[in-house]
């Protein structure tokens, strides 16, 4: 009676339940309580085998209920966004149910996705951006626990009211740092803030050198929480091509680090690649067309491949660990998106277009992987 | 005086093993598809199992050693290719398609098969048999699980838990 799996040894009910798909986590952990005890052991997470899983906001199809009057209405509303979930070893979409607790499910616009914690702690967290009705920037954090299955508000972002603002998760940790952006007044700005997934809480953050609006954060191994580019109230739109790293160990801010991005480059499509060792401490992004990668602690970007034509106008780029990097964009702006997978293995890199499913081509604005 | 089995095997002919199941019903089979298990593997390179003499396998019954070696049969040829790298989409697919019926069985013979799989150690097996287990449950409810996989009714504590969760976090997975 107290067997995980009646007439089953305990050890071969396990194989079994380590390949009960993340999506069953949470009916699986009310059938018993061993279930319950097992699923929620880092010990069982090691051995669940993961494969990375994006999330995206994107688009909801603009007449997804038919009808005259809904294609009337759909016309003349903007672009609603929801969160979709591709599997990018099998090319499944689908719907993110539950939908975060959203009016309608939709989505802010340019809100911020993040996937934090390890195992059985793993997080989805969406922060900020702009009521999708009103266009007013939110401070409202959402939390999706992959265990429960549910969605709960996490404490809203301190103020200031913050737009268009750097964020990145350290995967393995408990921190979902933001930083930079600008504040109700069009005010570039250097602060930051930390928020601590586990505690619900936000922790402040010491300030940046510069102020960075529009920047980009990328979580990388060894280095920590790293802003690149972004431009100050004066600079008018002129990016920069710095970077400022912050270390949560000593919980500070280096040295402005010169020339990490081209000057006048838009930084919104770095990313880093997930994990620890060798494969964490690289950065992609795409510059004139091309992938190009380079370690944080290198000096110069390196070619890896051209973007494919049909996704040469780029929305969003997620590396997704062991050399391969998603690259989602579409012919040109407004088309259909494409969904494109970059494979690199020692000196050759090769490219998969990945299936794509016609509710799911609405255009992608914010994107992120997680092991599941 | 072994001299003329041990010529065949190494000309041509496949060489054969005997495999004794605990009900001492006698199987001869490769000794490729065989050496699927870890187990037997050794014994075989030892040169076990060859002529009158066969391998007792105490622990595992006539009917689900006949199911292991249908399995094992099928899949020792792309094995010996070590994991068929070069083999084709079509192979690929066709052992799909039997792996896919293969596990298309009662609740009892795949427990069998998997304590089989795992006395014998033929990972393949074992691990595709966990994962046809693992898709019983998909997009079951809790209640649904326990009934798919033979569980006693909940006590009334364990049903005070398990409403418990569900107020706690809703019927979105009901």
């Amino acid at each position: 009676m107290d067997d995980l799996i009646p007439g089953l040894p305990d050890d071969l009910a396990r194989e079994c339940l380590v390949r009960v798909g993340f999506d069953q986590l949470p009916a699986t952990r009310r059938v018993s309580r061993q279930w319950k005890a097992e699923v929620e052991s880092p010990f069982h997470h090691r051995l669940r085998r993961t494969r990375p899983l994006l999330v995206l906001a994107q688009a909801a199809p603009p007449f997804a209920a038919s009808g005259p009057a809904h294609k009337y209405a759909a016309s003349a509303t903007p672009a609603s966004y929801r969160l979709v979930l591709h599997d990018v070893s099998t090319g499944a979409w689908a719907a993110m149910s539950p939908p975060p607790p959203f009016p309608g499910g939709r989505l802010p616009l340019f809100c911020q996705l993040a996937v934090v914690g390890e195992g059985p702690r793993r997080k989805l967290v969406v922060l900020g951006g702009w009521d999708p009705e009103t266009w007013a920037p939110t401070a409202a954090v959402h939390v999706y626990d992959f265990l429960s299955g549910t969605w709960r508000r996490g404490a809203e972002m301190p103020p200031p009211r913050r737009s268009f603002f750097a964020c990145a998760a350290a995967g393995e940790s408990r921190w979902v740092f933001v930083a930079g952006g600008h504040d109700a007044e069009k005010n570039a700005l250097r602060s930051a803030a930390a928020y601590d997934a586990e505690a619900d809480a936000w922790v402040a953050m010491p300030e940046m050198a510069r102020e960075r609006d529009e920047a980009r954060g990328v979580c990388v191994g060894g280095a920590g929480f790293v802003v690149l580019g972004g431009y100050p109230t004066a600079g008018q739109g002129r990016f920069m091509g710095s970077a400022e790293s912050f270390d949560p160990i000593a919980w500070a801010w280096g040295p402005v680090q010169e020339g990490v991005i081209e000057e006048g480059l838009c930084p919104r499509t770095c990313c880093a690649a997930p994990g620890d060792g060798e494969a964490g401490t690289r950065m992609y992004m795409v510059r004139d067309g091309h992938v190009v990668a380079r370690e944080v602690d290198g000096d110069a970007w390196r070619p890896v491949a051209r973007v494919p034509d049909d996704a040469r106008a780029m929305t969003a780029v997620v590396a997704i660990g062991d050399g391969r990097v998603v690259v989602i964009g579409s012919a040109c702006h407004g088309a259909e998106q494409a969904v494109h997978l970059l494979s690199e293995d020692g000196s050759t890199s090769s490219w998969t277009r990945q299936p794509m499913a016609p509710e799911f081509v609405g255009h992608v604005q914010a994107a992120c992987c997680v092991q599941v | 005086m072994a001299a003329p089995e041990s010529g065949d095997g190494n000309n041509g002919a496949a060489r054969m093993v005997t495999l004794i199941s605990s009900d001492n019903t006698r199987f001869e089979v490769e000794a490729a598809a065989a050496s699927l298990s870890q187990t037997l593997q050794l014994t075989i390179l030892d040169g076990g199992g060859g002529g009158g003499d066969g391998i007792p396998l105490p622990n595992v019954d006539s009917a689900t050693l006949s199911k292991v070696l249908e399995y094992c049969i099928k899949h020792a040829p792309a094995a010996a290719n070590g994991g068929a790298p070069n083999a084709t989409a079509v192979d690929r697919a066709e052992l799909e398609r039997f792996d896919n019926e293969f596990v298309n069985i009662d609740q009892s013979v795949l427990y069998s098969l998997i304590m089989a799989a795992h006395n014998l150690e033929i990972e393949g097996l074992q691990s595709l048999v966990a994962k046809k287990v693992a898709d019983m449950i998909k997009g079951k409810s809790p209640m649904e699980i326990r009934r798919t996989l033979g569980f006693p009714d909940p006590t009334p504590e364990e049903q005070a838990e398990m409403n418990a969760h569900m107020l706690e976090y809703g019927w979105a997975y009901e």
